[in-house]
């Protein structure tokens, strides 16, 4: 039959194709399927956007932490320094809130 | 159904895996935590004298959210290391400094953003957005348009008795998975954009995976019926007599079955081995290639019938007895190309096989090929094999003349009862019978295609 002898031929080239497109070495970038691709580059764009978002709220942080220092008065002895605890609560209290988000999640992961 | 089950209970095992923002928040804690022990300790060695010359000449030391500064006295200069989650995102090392003045600490000098090489302006990310959204709203548009026509066809081909044949089972079963491919999209899209917000990395929730793995399937069963489309219509071909209704099982098992048992297999190895997120990055390729690797041979196998079936058509086009003019013969196998092309997804074959290489365009064409075209495909399909097919058509024709009639020959009725309907039965007649006749015409005509 001469679809058997065909459909051999091209399992033959389709296993050569395969071995082709995998031995570059380099880790597999593509996914074939388009919408999966989207997904898969969509969520590392989403995982980039959030790690960067964070980072800028961390660069603000520091900012309103020096803002506390230039005020501050003396310190007692207990007054235990760190920044945030001395600042204003509603200005500090958004990114507590995202970090405690964070926090409770990553502590309950952790087995 | 026993599947659904392992999988419900598979994706219910609580997440193990740590999120995106969050290995950076445990290193930052541990940062914070050691300096607080740094300068509590500081604060134990205090003498009353010392604490005398803390309020007047020092600088107290502070956690300023992202790196330590230990007490230190006026005119100094401190130095500190970019904090580690800076250097696990730019990969740059650097040093933050602070002078200790009269009235406390100075601005950190050069800029955190800046001395640890992070650009806070880069706006390659927005661009990103921007982009993914254009591509979204025409996949939308694309998936919209398939879903409304592939239903209207689904319930044409479904609600006409005479329409019942093993090609139009296959059909509509090719519609079915072609309208679980678009509502699919829109069920993602709705789990995975709608929270533009950050998700607090415990979002991923069971419910999230389990629409990733209806989501993979939708898209394999779309694949398999594709391919179910090639295999029928080259048995059809080759072979000349064979049990469709035997087949049709076959096939049926193929489409719908064959999916499930892969992307169980692939949901299984994700909760074993590669339990990240919603499950909607794929990085482990060996992961990935059991949805991956038959998604491609169908592809493949496809386009081997594909072509095989067109010299088929070709050999027939060209026999000595059907012998026409040469450009006639051409048009026909052209327009039966351009038939099959969206029928058994040829179009895949461009980018199945693509050279892997991330950094060059091929991949935004490729995306914007298959998913902004790509999606009206559905829409391309229904038009092709319902709304232009002649049965459909006649069919169509005849009910709506049928019921024309009937309304005709009610209000005939009420109008002269007593004139009979002789003339009328005979209309009838003639209208029942022809359709019956064009109907072989275009059933020989559509075997050839």
């Amino acid at each position: 039959m001469a679809s058997i002898r065909n459909l051999a031929q091209a399992a033959i080239i389709l296993c050569a194709m395969c071995f082709i497109t995998t031995s570059d070495g380099r880790p597999m970038v593509r996914r074939s399927v388009s919408e999966m691709q989207l997904m898969h580059n969509l969520g590392e764009h989403r995982h980039a956007v959030e790690r960067q978002d964070w980072l800028q709220m961390k660069l603000q942080d520091v900012h309103s932490a020096l803002q506390d220092a230039r005020t501050q008065r003396p310190r007692g002895k207990d007054d235990v320094v760190l920044g945030r605890r001395l600042l204003p609560a509603a200005a500090q209290k958004k990114s507590l809130d995202v970090d405690k988000a964070y926090m409770d999640v990553l502590f309950k992961a952790k087995p | 159904m026993w599947t659904i089950w392992v999988i419900f209970w598979i994706s219910t095992v609580p997440i193990k895996a740590i999120p995106p923002v969050c290995d950076l928040l445990s290193v930052l804690k541990r940062e914070e935590e050691k300096c607080v022990e740094t300068l509590s300790l500081e604060a134990r060695n205090r003498t009353t004298e010392n604490d005398l010359l803390l309020s007047s000449g020092r600088c107290a030391g502070m956690w300023d959210n992202m790196s330590c500064w230990p007490s230190s006295s006026v005119g100094q200069t401190v130095n500190a290391h970019c904090p580690e989650f800076f250097q696990m995102l730019t990969g740059k090392k650097g040093f933050v400094y602070r002078n200790c003045t009269s009235e406390g600490w100075s601005e950190p000098y050069p800029r955190p953003d800046i001395a640890c090489g992070y650009n806070v302006n880069d706006t390659t990310n927005e661009a990103r957005r921007s982009y993914f959204m254009t591509l979204k709203t025409m996949y939308t548009i694309g998936y919209c348009t398939s879903l409304v026509t592939l239903m209207i066809a689904l319930a044409v081909l479904a609600s006409f008795r005479r329409l019942r044949c093993t090609r139009n089972y296959i059909h509509m079963h090719l519609f079915t998975s072609f309208i679980l491919r678009a509502s699919s999209n829109f069920i993602k899209d709705a789990v995975l954009f709608s929270s533009e917000d950050t998700n607090y990395c415990g979002a991923y929730t069971a419910g999230c995976k389990l629409t990733m793995v209806f989501f993979q399937y939708c898209i394999m069963s779309n694949y398999s019926w594709l391919l179910v489309e090639g295999l029928y219509l080259h048995t059809l071909l080759v072979i000349s007599f064979f049990s469709e209704r035997k087949f049709l099982l076959w096939f049926i098992a193929l489409g719908w079955g064959a999916p499930a048992v892969f992307v169980a297999a692939w949901a299984a190895a994700r909760q074993l081995h590669e339990n990240i997120g919603c499950w909607d990055i794929n990085t482990d390729a060996n992961t990935w290639w059991i949805i991956r690797g038959p998604i491609v041979v169908s592809i493949f196998i496809n386009f081997i019938l594909f072509v095989n079936i067109l010299r088929i058509l070709m050999r027939k086009l060209s026999s000595p007895e059907k012998r026409s003019s040469d450009f006639n013969q051409y048009k026909r196998l052209a327009k039966s190309t351009l038939l099959l092309i969206p029928l058994f997804g040829v179009h895949y074959i461009i980018f199945a096989f693509f050279p892997e290489d991330a950094s060059s365009g091929t991949m935004e064409i490729q995306l914007f090929f298959e998913l902004a075209l790509g999606s009206f495909q559905g829409f391309v399909v229904a038009v092709l094999y319902c709304f232009l097919n002649g049965e459909v058509q006649l069919e169509v024709q005849r009910k709506w003349r049928q019921w024309h009639l009937s309304k005709h020959w009610r209000q005939h009725l009420s109008t002269s009862a007593s004139n009979g309907g002789s003339g009328l039965t005979q209309e009838m007649q003639m209208v029942r019978s022809s359709p019956a006749e064009h109907r072989r015409g275009t059933l020989q005509r559509s075997s050839v295609l």
